[in-house]
């Protein structure tokens, strides 16, 4: 791959990285930071702070670790970056 | 050896379900049996020795003499199976006993500590796991000698990697010695000697080969040691089997009964959780006053997510499969899993906290029931009287933090069998986040630290360096079995300080390595010897992070602020330290890329002609 496709590559596969860590890390901040309010409400049976800091933000993280994975490989493919095997 | 890979067994799924539906037709077995009287004790025998016996047949039946297999299996794991192994070697069995007794006790502050860990494996898995992979070091310091072009580079941070996975080994040890002589009734002597046994055995036949098929299996068994029982307890308290989503509908009862059971005097708990002390529950679950303010929790995140993703161990799961995209699923799938326990976690917290402050249960002095007789029995509960009046209100329990995976099976009123089935669970966890150390660190000693290390990796067929290191192997097991002996230290408290020292001496500097290419050998030396100096100090000033440190933060606290001040010596020293080499930027967008050869298999089949070795 040439250089200037490379940073183009690179450029794009950072922005990714950095779009799905800094959601997740503001889901898991703002679940940690606000749990106490949150469980003044009820949703399921649940106190709603301990539904999305326990529960939401959970599976919405594995959810979003696997849409990442499947993001990047269409990158890597887009980009003739990925494997032959 | 290099170049001729087997393909991946399409019967692997067949094979550990063979074992799963085995596992639970044993445990069905021994219920079946112990109801109907014919044994009684010795059902804890039986359940962990088969699951260690399975183990060890999976790790013989994986005996090779391919160096390629003994270091990376092969590099032909599937990417479901490599998140169980993950599974395992992220938790070991002090964090997961850990987990429970910190979300049991702080209650949503715990909160911090579980979502860290899945934090971390989704750090791991977005940020390193693809690079590491794509350079295919046997070990991180082989990785940074690749990324530096320097073996002193490499070498010196070995000697820093070993900081945090003595630490975690010597935690697995520790709480293998407190255990086990309650759940096998065996001295603590005798335990350790057991468990050094079954590491060697799930190590010294295949490596990393047998390491990655034998911790599949203890995964299973640390799964259902973890969900079967909790199963039982779900129905019986609420009638429906999905304890985590059903323990919601009882927090609204528990805090009503706390209010009336907890003392007014908060004191501090985690001091106490992190000492293994025992401690009454003087915190609501949820609402009321806290333990930890906000940005103590946000620390602990932070350090744990850190910590966790910066685990040599663990990033060495990035090197056994088949591809890049593999890798990165793997995390995926070792955070997928390590989900399921957190949403599990909180359920055992509840369902104890409203069995033991049910005001239907009345526990009398002059008779105890038999969980608390059974705790006490074996050291993980202490009954106060403070007020002398014959009846003890849970103020007057003191439990140890180890007591939640043990006591709510026990309070429930579950069999034997059950119980047996949870501590089989926890022996996995442990015996095989204890075994992903002792590779790491003899692959560290065998090979980083080995002068000649360049004749090592020209051995390509390995017959001389697998014998090395299956005997570094075996000397590691001894050392680390012989201080963990002699130290009287918590294993929850070890596991901490773990995790920290991985926060600051591998985290800033790996991720800095990879997505910086401004970063020299200079900035890494700087970075994780200023690491382990900071490191070190918060241990001592905070007691091992029992006490406050100065200006009264804590140790999380701290240790953020410490991972900060690594970052910017590292990058100063980029800056104002000679400039990134040629080498060094090839040698980083080589790895970005995922496409093309692994770089350490390339370098070893360019060793090989040297030596003469395949080249026809």
């Amino acid at each position: 791959m040439e250089f200037e496709r490379f940073k183009l590559y690179w450029l794009v596969t950072r922005r990714l990285a950095l779009t799905v860590l800094l959601l997740a890390g503001l889901m898991f901040f703002g679940a940690l930071t606000f749990s106490g309010w949150l469980d003044e409400f009820h949703l399921f049976g649940f106190p709603l702070g301990v539904l999305v800091a326990g529960q939401v933000v959970v599976v919405v993280a594995i959810a979003a670790m696997f849409w990442f994975i499947g993001a990047q490989d269409r990158i890597d493919t887009g980009f003739g970056a990925n494997e032959d095997l | 050896m290099l170049g001729s890979r087997r393909m991946v067994n399409p019967l692997l799924g067949v094979y550990y379900g063979i074992f799963t539906a085995g596992y639970i037709g044993l445990a069905v077995m021994l219920l079946i049996l112990e109801y109907m009287g014919v044994i009684e004790g010795h059902i804890n025998y039986a359940l962990t020795a088969t699951a260690f016996f399975l183990a060890a047949v999976i790790a013989i039946a994986s005996t090779t003499r391919s160096s390629d297999e003994f270091f990376t299996s092969g590099r032909r794991v599937p990417a479901g199976l490599n998140g169980l192994v993950i599974l395992v070697v992220s938790l070991g069995g002090a964090g997961l006993s850990g987990l429970l007794g910190t979300v049991f006790f702080l209650g949503i502050d715990g909160y911090g500590l579980m979502l860290g860990l899945l934090a971390g494996v989704m750090l791991s898995g977005v940020l390193i796991a693809a690079c590491l992979r794509k350079a295919g070091a046997y070990t991180l310091a082989s990785f940074y000698e690749i990324r530096y072009s320097s073996r002193f580079a490499g070498a010196l941070s070995s000697l820093f990697l070993l900081v945090p996975m003595m630490l975690f080994a010597l935690a697995e040890f520790t709480l293998l010695k407190t255990l086990a002589p309650f759940i096998l009734g065996i001295s603590g002597e005798l335990a350790m000697l057991a468990v050094g046994g079954a590491v060697l055995l799930l190590l010294i036949p295949g490596g990393v080969r047998s390491l990655s098929w034998s911790h599949c299996a203890l995964a299973i068994v640390v799964l259902l040691g973890l969900m079967l029982p909790l199963v039982l307890i779900s129905l019986d308290l609420t009638n429906l089997p999905l304890a985590q989503m059903t323990y919601g509908s009882l927090i609204e009862d528990v805090a009503k009964f706390e209010t009336v059971s907890k003392t007014a005097e908060i004191q501090p708990v985690w001091p106490l959780l992190i000492a293994g002390e025992g401690q009454p529950v003087r915190l609501s679950f949820i609402g009321g006053e806290r333990a930890l303010g906000v940005t103590e929790i946000m620390a602990m995140f932070v350090v744990f997510a850190a910590g966790i993703a910066g685990m040599p161990a663990v990033l060495a799961r990035s090197g056994v499969t088949f591809s890049v995209f593999e890798a990165r699923k793997s995390f995926a799938w070792g955070a997928a899993l390590i989900g399921l326990v957190i949403l599990t976690v909180p359920a055992y917290a509840v369902f104890m906290r409203y069995m033991l402050f049910d005001p239907q249960s009345k526990f009398l002095l002059s008779s105890l029931p038999e969980w608390a007789d059974s705790l006490s029995r074996i050291g993980l509960l202490q009954v106060v009287d403070a007020d002398d009046n014959g009846v003890l209100a849970p103020r007057e329990l003191y439990f140890k933090r180890d007591a939640v995976l043990i006591g709510l099976p026990m309070m429930a009123g579950l069999s034997q069998t059950l119980l047996s089935l949870i501590f089989a669970g926890l022996m996995a966890a442990s015996v095989g986040g204890l075994a992903a150390r002792v590779l790491s660190i003899s692959q560290n000693l065998a090979r980083d630290l080995n002068p000649r290390k360049a004749a090592v990796e020209a051995d390509v067929v390995g017959t001389r360096t697998l014998l090395w290191t299956r005997l570094v192997i075996l000397l590691v097991t001894i050392g680390l079995g012989y201080v963990a002996y002699l130290m009287e230290v918590d294993a929850f408290q070890l596991f901490t300080a773990s995790v920290l020292m991985a926060a600051l001496i591998v985290f800033p500097a790996l991720v800095l390595s990879l997505w910086w290419r401004g970063m020299t050998k200079v900035s890494l030396v700087m970075m994780q010897l200023s690491a382990l100096l900071l490191g070190g100090a918060i241990l001592a000033l905070t007691a091992g992070g029992i006490a406050p440190g100065p200006l009264d933060f804590s140790v999380f606290e701290l240790a953020v602020l410490a991972m900060l001040l690594v970052c910017l010596i590292g990058w100063v020293a980029g800056l104002i330290g000679p400039k990134a080499t040629a080498e060094d930027l090839e040698a980083i967008s080589e790895i970005r890329m995922p496409g093309g050869e692994v770089i350490y298999d390339r370098m070893l089949r360019l060793a090989m002609p040297r030596r003469g070795i395949g080249s026809g």
